[in-house]
């Protein structure tokens, strides 16, 4: 199955690149082929630190590792999280940054981020449709959309939903299984995935319950590229349509 | 609709608390697991919410600037309260807060019930799991900014008129930030005169986003159950309760929320005053108070 990708993303207003706290995977933009094909977005908890690098590392770890169930990646994540917090006190000595001692705390305590992963398979050769599924922890949003009509909006379909505390992916085992969610279905060629962070999946949510078509106005902006993107997120913040959150929006394009 | 501001580095907002440092306040505290002055109390309180309002603003970079601070005493004299590098200042930036303890204790943290929890499998509950339980145990730095003290009267009015100050101040540079909040705690009446119009002098203070809001704490030495946040028609116990209460602010519906989560049920018009507050009480009057959303 082929595949075309493209993210465009803009931190919250006052923030530079090096403060955007989602992530998502892969990171280049372009067309996609294989028998099946992986994309994840994460959300960097604010409260917590390091979580824009624990929200990379996930995404990168459901997309590049081997395709294991999703337990399997996260439990990967915090192994390989774990390894490289031992010698982080070194690197900021090394950076002439010591650890202060409000980070102590924090790295104590682990970082925490949304998580969202979707899997595309191929159906039978030459057949034109396949299966897709979808695995969610937290509020990272996925919609389904064909000609036009959204299918499937996952794992929140209403913006009432959305609170200030969703369950994240903690970087420590705490003892409490993660609260994932799953989904699935099948996708015909030239059909359209979107996947967002809170903001924008918010946004979206309610164009819909209005009974706009949020997804006609995103893609448009999408489409437009990077500046013009940005400049209409901020538009939409101006307006207060959209909260002042960092915001990501990865389209897929079954081809 | 009020106190949905969002909370930004561009938009920050502030808190202020008034700290009673009278004599009496070395009288010992009630429903303390040791025993405890109500001056140790509330310095422990009070550093443990600083501390902790650090770590929720610490990035990679450094402690980010959503909050200033003013800890205000009053008892011989009325002023700022922080000792060390921060003497002398009244509102300071959290980022300065983080940066100017007036000395750092060095503790082990109380074991927590971790990584590893029983049956748990797979490579977290193995070496990882040992290796996170590590960084866990490792000792960490506790701040101290503010000490007890417990000497001289009770000027509750010129706290508040300093409080007054800062903050009408700090409202005309932020006219859209999240209100301020402004903590009093307290063991006693006002001994230089009636503080009553100067509080709702506070109140009567807005932002595009609401009115500042003022919430009082009194502290007791007797065994009596502390009222938490009562409503209007609260039957209270005495005129000087009437009167914190006439001067605390009706808890927003976040901060309402916030308490529900911690198990109390408030009724609708709930006011952020409690009195005959034990030790616990303090730290749950500061966590509930000085509740915000959308921190960005």
């Amino acid at each position: 199955m082929r595949a075309r990708v493209s993210s465009l993303w803009l931190p919250r207003t006052g923030c530079g690149p090096a403060e955007y706290q989602d992530a998502f995977c892969p990171r280049v933009d372009g067309e996609r082929s294989g028998p099946r094909l992986r994309f994840a977005l994460a959300d960097g908890a604010t409260e917590s630190l390091l979580s824009g690098r624990w929200a990379d590392l996930l995404v990168r770890n459901y997309c590049r590792g081997p395709a294991r169930q999703v337990a399997g990646v996260l439990d990967g994540a915090r192994e390989i999280w774990n390894r490289q917090l031992l010698t982080y006190p070194q690197q900021r000595e090394d950076a002439g940054r010591p650890i202060q001692w409000f980070e102590e705390r924090g790295l104590a305590r682990g970082a925490h981020a949304t998580f969202l992963g979707v899997q595309l398979s191929s159906g039978r050769a030459g057949s034109r449709r396949g299966a897709w599924s979808a695995v969610a922890i937290g509020d990272t949003c996925l919609f389904h959309l064909r000609q036009g009509r959204l299918l499937a909006s996952f794992p929140l379909d209403e913006a009432g939903l959305f609170s200030s505390s969703p369950p994240l992916v903690s970087s420590r085992r705490n003892g409490a299984p993660d609260r994932t969610e799953a989904a699935r279905g099948d996708w015909l060629k030239g059909d359209t995935f979107v996947m967002a962070t809170d903001a924008l999946a918010r946004w979206f949510l309610q164009g819909a319950v209005a009974g706009r078509s949020p997804w006609s106005e995103l893609a448009s902006a999408v489409a437009a590229g990077p500046a013009p993107f940005a400049e209409w997120v901020h538009e939409r913040r101006s307006l207060r349509e959209m909260a002042d959150d960092d915001v990501t929006a990865v389209t897929v394009d079954v081809l | 609709m009020s106190y949905t501001a969002e909370i930004s580095r561009a938009n920050p907002t502030c808190f202020v608390f008034l700290i009673d440092q009278s004599l009496s306040m070395s009288d010992p505290i009630g429903g303390a697991a040791v025993p405890m002055r109500k001056a140790d109390a509330v310095a422990e309180a009070i550093n443990g919410f600083l501390s902790e309002l650090c770590v929720k603003c610490a990035k990679e970079d450094g402690v980010r600037d959503y909050f200033h601070v003013a800890v205000i005493g009053y008892g011989a004299e009325v002023g700022p309260a922080f000792r060390g590098g921060l003497a002398g200042r009244w509102l300071v930036p959290l980022s300065e807060v983080a940066a100017a303890p007036y000395r750092l204790e060095e503790r082990v943290p109380v074991p927590v019930a971790t990584m590893t929890a029983p049956g748990a499998t797979g490579l977290a509950g193995g070496l990882s799991g040992q290796v996170a339980q590590a960084i866990a145990e490792r000792p960490v730095r506790v701040p101290v900014w503010f000490e007890p003290t417990a000497f001289g009267d009770t000027p509750m009015r010129a706290a508040l008129a300093g409080a007054h100050a800062i903050v009408r101040e700090w409202l005309a540079v932020h006219p859209g930030c999240f209100p301020p909040i402004v903590l009093n705690i307290t063991d006693g009446e006002s001994t230089d005169g009636d503080p009553a119009p100067i509080a709702s002098d506070i109140q009567e203070l807005v932002s595009a986003d609401g009115p500042v809001l003022l919430f009082n704490l009194h502290l007791s030495e007797d065994r009596s159950d502390p009222i938490a946040f009562p409503p209007e028609q609260f039957r209270l116990p005495d005129d000087f309760a009437r009167k914190l209460f006439s001067m605390s602010s009706r808890l927003p519906e976040h901060m309402r929320a916030m308490a529900r989560q911690q198990g109390l049920t408030l009724e609708q018009g709930a006011r952020g005053f409690v009195f005959n507050a034990d030790a616990s009480s303090v730290v749950q009057f500061l966590d509930i108070g000085t509740q915000v959303l959308n921190v960005r």
